[in-house]
């Protein structure tokens, strides 16, 4: 199938090419067949780069070691589901599923804008068929999944051991996916601006694509985490590694679109600050891809390091020049058509929170960036660790925790001090209350003690709204308050769905209260020897060592390590942590040249968690004292953590109601209502302006 | 290897003919703008409609008690005014098309339909189409969304756009 393959991105190259002028051309002349041709490259784009997914995928599961791709990154003894993993495990089978998933929202984009937007439409078809083009050649000239090579090798090199694992095989995808669909969003914005059709229509075209892209985003992301905590060992979700950072850099900026999105749409106003948002976002989800591919910081990530760095760089330079250009070019149309009725309103705190996720957007990149600027600069590569990070971006991040709380009690446009007093007593109250009591039980951290009172003041703030909301239903149309709540969300999912996802991401930020209380304890133990550990929430835990167990599975040398829980003297199970050896060339598949085996001395952690609501017990096997049972053991207790996943949950559950379809009135009962409002207010007759 | 090249050259023949398709066969027409008559209430360009959900959400915020009363007859004033200027500016404009129509006689055939009845017509009674606008696309009889010239079903509901079963049939 490698013959179809290639020739399959050969035809992708020649049809994003297509595509991209003829679109461009589209655009200019406003021909409808050359419009109705470059839609269409659009679609055999996605024809052929799904033969090249399927070729590639095909040769995959054949073990087709011929093929370098397939050789350097599966073995025989790979289980399926890590080989068809192995797709975007390294570098060339990523770049075909950049491609291969951004040629299926494009041509998504294609069928499912509606034909209001046709204006805007070819230049999209130019832009992402653009962007096509680029992935396709990086693949052809620099990193070719479909190479083969000069002989035929009896097993392959096999996958790295770390990404074997469940979290691995969907985090990456869905990360991906984030990353890629931003390029629909960054499309309709460029077609806005070679168009010069700058007024709220491209906002309207993309509101479900950016928050399709940010949930994407928002998911690959925490599966990251779980996977980094479960596989790593180290303990933690979250260490500020340059592709962590990488991928945290564009959902800031996603973040801060999605609210300053609506004051344009509202407002007409930060036309300007929107369009460099949306191109923000773009750029850094290929500047995440090249952290990833390029291995130019050295990272836990970058599995795969090649020359394709070069390509994406250079795709960078031209991508910034092209967009500084288009903008500049068109700044005399993005002037706000209102201003700011008053500085408290919704608006304001809106500007607020874009300005500090710009800046924490810009903090994150700097920390990222300063070894490449060190290295440039000084000749040796200072790397900038959590510390740094965690002290600019914590203060931030609490001053936007205590936006999320403060936004939604204020009404667009203005506010008086009156109504602020009556909307922010009960938050306030609350959290003051928490407050008091966290310092007079001398609750241990201050950053942790200021995350639950301003978590406090957030949720109250969610909750009397929704309290308020129905309320108001219930006296303007007399429902019950359970179809108050219901028609609250039908009527507004926008509102009250974003109100959903400011709940989960309060629970993720009490997740991250636990960091402050994570204890630990090292040791080595003979077999029937006790370690023992206590917990934030005052329970003691005591650990037996069991022994150790070697076994061979499946296509690795396993030694699993046991012991025995109690808490407070109650039996609580029994955790095992592996630590794994993989082979490299294993007697019964494919015997290495000396008919011995041999491993990839690449031993990976399979840490032994067993947790609930309140904490996690994490143990992990270092290591064993050679020729005894005895075990170094590292015995955490991670309080929290389950927050942050099910802050996930909420935050997803959030999004989907944002972009579940049909929000707010029918269009027919909408229709009717806004005209009998019109004709209430003529037959009101008040004065009309001179 | 031979079904291989031969399943590619095929899959590129296809897909080229499928490109160049539009430029071999239609008419090189520029593309207007699509007037979509049935755009969601907050996505509307209409100053009136955004006047009047201006409005509404400044009710609402008054009912959760969000708005001071004062700021609430400061905002109302504000965006009444701008909606009641938007009302009176669409209705002068909808009078001078009926006017213009009127005198001109030539809203009084439908493109797809033939000679209307109504000479002052702004949309067919049969299929929909505006009749103001000369190059305004014809539309789905049942759910209203603009479909093409020569289109059999409608692209969005399904249902036949064919002319005759535009003609209601007798019960």
């Amino acid at each position: 199938m490698t013959i179809l393959g290639q020739l399959s991105l050969g035809l992708a190259m020649l049809f994003s090419l297509w595509g991209t002028v003829v679109g461009g051309m589209a655009g200019h002349t406003g021909r409808a067949d050359l419009a109705k041709s470059a839609s269409r490259s659009v679609i055999a784009q996605l024809a052929v780069l799904t033969i090249a997914a399927i070729a590639l995928s095909v040769a995959l599961v054949n073990r087709d070691f011929n093929v370098q791709y397939v050789y350097s990154y599966t073995s025989r003894d790979l289980p399926l589901v890590y080989t068809l993993a192995a797709f975007y495990g390294g570098q060339a089978g990523s770049l075909l599923f950049w491609a291969f998933v951004l040629s299926i929202f494009a041509a998504a984009a294609q069928w499912l804008t509606p034909p209001r937007y046709d204006r805007l439409m070819p230049y999209v078809s130019a832009t992402t068929s653009a962007v096509v083009f680029f992935f396709v050649v990086a693949m052809l000239f620099s990193a070719n999944p479909f190479d083969r090579l000069a002989f035929v090798p009896v097993d392959g090199n096999g996958l790295n051991p770390q990404l074997q694992n469940p979290g691995m095989a969907i985090h990456p995808p869905m990360l991906y996916l984030g990353y890629v669909s931003i390029t629909i969003p960054f499309a309709f914005a460029v077609a806005a601006l070679l168009s010069k059709q700058l007024d709220a229509t491209w906002v309207h075209a993309i509101r479900k694509w950016t928050l399709l892209s940010w949930v994407f985003l928002s998911v690959g992301i925490t599966l990251g985490m779980w996977w980094a905590y479960v596989e790593l060992g180290w303990g933690g979700y979250w260490a500020w590694d340059p592709v962590e950072n990488a991928s945290f850099l564009p959902w800031l900026t996603m973040t801060a679109f999605l609210h300053s999105v609506m004051i344009q749409e509202k407002r007409g106003m930060l036309k300007k600050w929107n369009v460099v948002l949306v191109a923000l976002s773009f750029l850094l989800s290929i500047f995440g891809t090249f952290i990833t591919r390029s291995g130019i910081i050295s990272s836990v990530h970058s599995f795969a390091q090649s020359n394709v760095g070069f390509v994406f760089l250079a795709f960078l330079i031209i991508a910034s020049a092209f967009l500084v250009w288009l903008l500049w070019s068109r700044l005399p149309l993005l002037e706000p058509e209102g201003h700011l009725e008053s500085m408290v309103s919704r608006e304001a705190s809106f500007l607020f929170n874009n300005l500090l996720f710009v800046g924490m957007a810009f903090a994150v990149l700097w920390g990222t960036l300063f070894p490449i600027i060190s290295e440039l600069v000084q000749g040796t590569q200072i790397t900038v660790g959590p510390p740094f990070f965690n002290r600019v971006n914590t203060p931030i991040g609490l001053a936007l925790l205590g936006l999320t709380g403060i936004g939604p009690l204020i009404a667009w446009r203005k506010a008086s001090k009156k109504n602020l007093q009556r909307q922010f007593l009960i938050p306030t109250t609350l959290a003051a209350l928490l407050g008091i009591a966290l310092i007079v039980f001398r609750f241990g951290s201050f950053y942790a003690g200021v995350t639950l009172v301003l978590s406090v003041f957030v949720v109250a703030g969610i909750l009397q709204e929704f309290y308020r909301g129905v309320g108001a239903r219930h006296r303007l149309h007399g429902e019950s308050y359970v179809l108050g709540l219901l028609r609250l969300f039908g009527r507004n999912r926008r509102r009250y769905g974003g109100y959903v996802v400011h709940l989960g991401i309060v629970t993720y930020f009490i997740g991250f209260v636990g960091l402050a209380f994570v204890n630990e304890v090292q040791t080595t133990l003979k077999p029937g020897d006790t370690a023992t550990l206590k917990s934030p929430f005052g329970y003691e835990y005591t650990f037996t060592h069991m022994g150790v167990s070697n076994a061979k599975i499946l296509n690795r040398y396993v030694s699993a390590a046991s012991v025995r829980v109690t808490r407070d003297g109650e039996p609580a199970g029994i955790i095992t942590s592996e630590k794994r050896q993989h082979f490299k060339c294993r007697v019964a598949v494919s015997p290495c040249p000396n008919g011995a085996e041999e491993f990839t001395f690449e031993p990976s952690t399979e840490a032994g968690i067993v947790g609930d609501i309140r904490e996690d017990v994490y143990v992990v096997f270092a290591g064993v004292a050679e020729g005894t049972e005895d075990a170094v053991y590292r015995f955490t207790i991670n309080p929290l953590v389950w927050w942050v996943w099910y802050g996930c949950v909420v935050l997803v559950i959030g999004g989907v109601i944002v972009m579940w379809p049909g929000g707010g009135p029918t269009r027919r009962e909408g229709r009717r209502a806004v005209d009998g409002y019109g004709v209430r207010m003529i037959e009101e007759k008040p004065a009309m302006p001179a | 290897m031979n079904f291989e090249l031969i399943t590619g050259i095929l899959v590129a023949g296809v897909l080229v003919a499928f490109i160049l398709e539009p430029l071999l066969r239609a008419s090189k027409g520029v593309s207007g703008p699509v007037e979509d008559d049935f755009v969601e209430l907050e996505e509307s360009d209409s100053p009136k409609i955004k006047a009047l959900l201006a409005l509404r959400e400044i009710e609402f915020d008054l009912a959760t008690g969000k708005l001071s009363d004062e700021d609430y007859a400061s905002l109302k004033g504000k965006y009444s005014k701008l909606a009641l200027q938007a009302i009176g500016e669409e209705k002068s404009e909808e009078e001078r098309a009926e006017k213009a129509g009127a005198v001109s006689g030539e809203n009084s055939a439908c493109p797809s339909c033939g000679p209307r009845p109504e000479t002052t017509a702004l949309f067919c009674s049969d299929c929909g189409r505006m009749l103001t606008v000369a190059d305004a696309p014809p539309r789905c009889w049942v759910c209203g969304a603009a479909v093409s010239e020569d289109a059999k079903f409608c692209g969005n509901c399904g249902h036949s756009v064919e002319l005759k079963s535009r003609t209601p049939q007798p019960s």
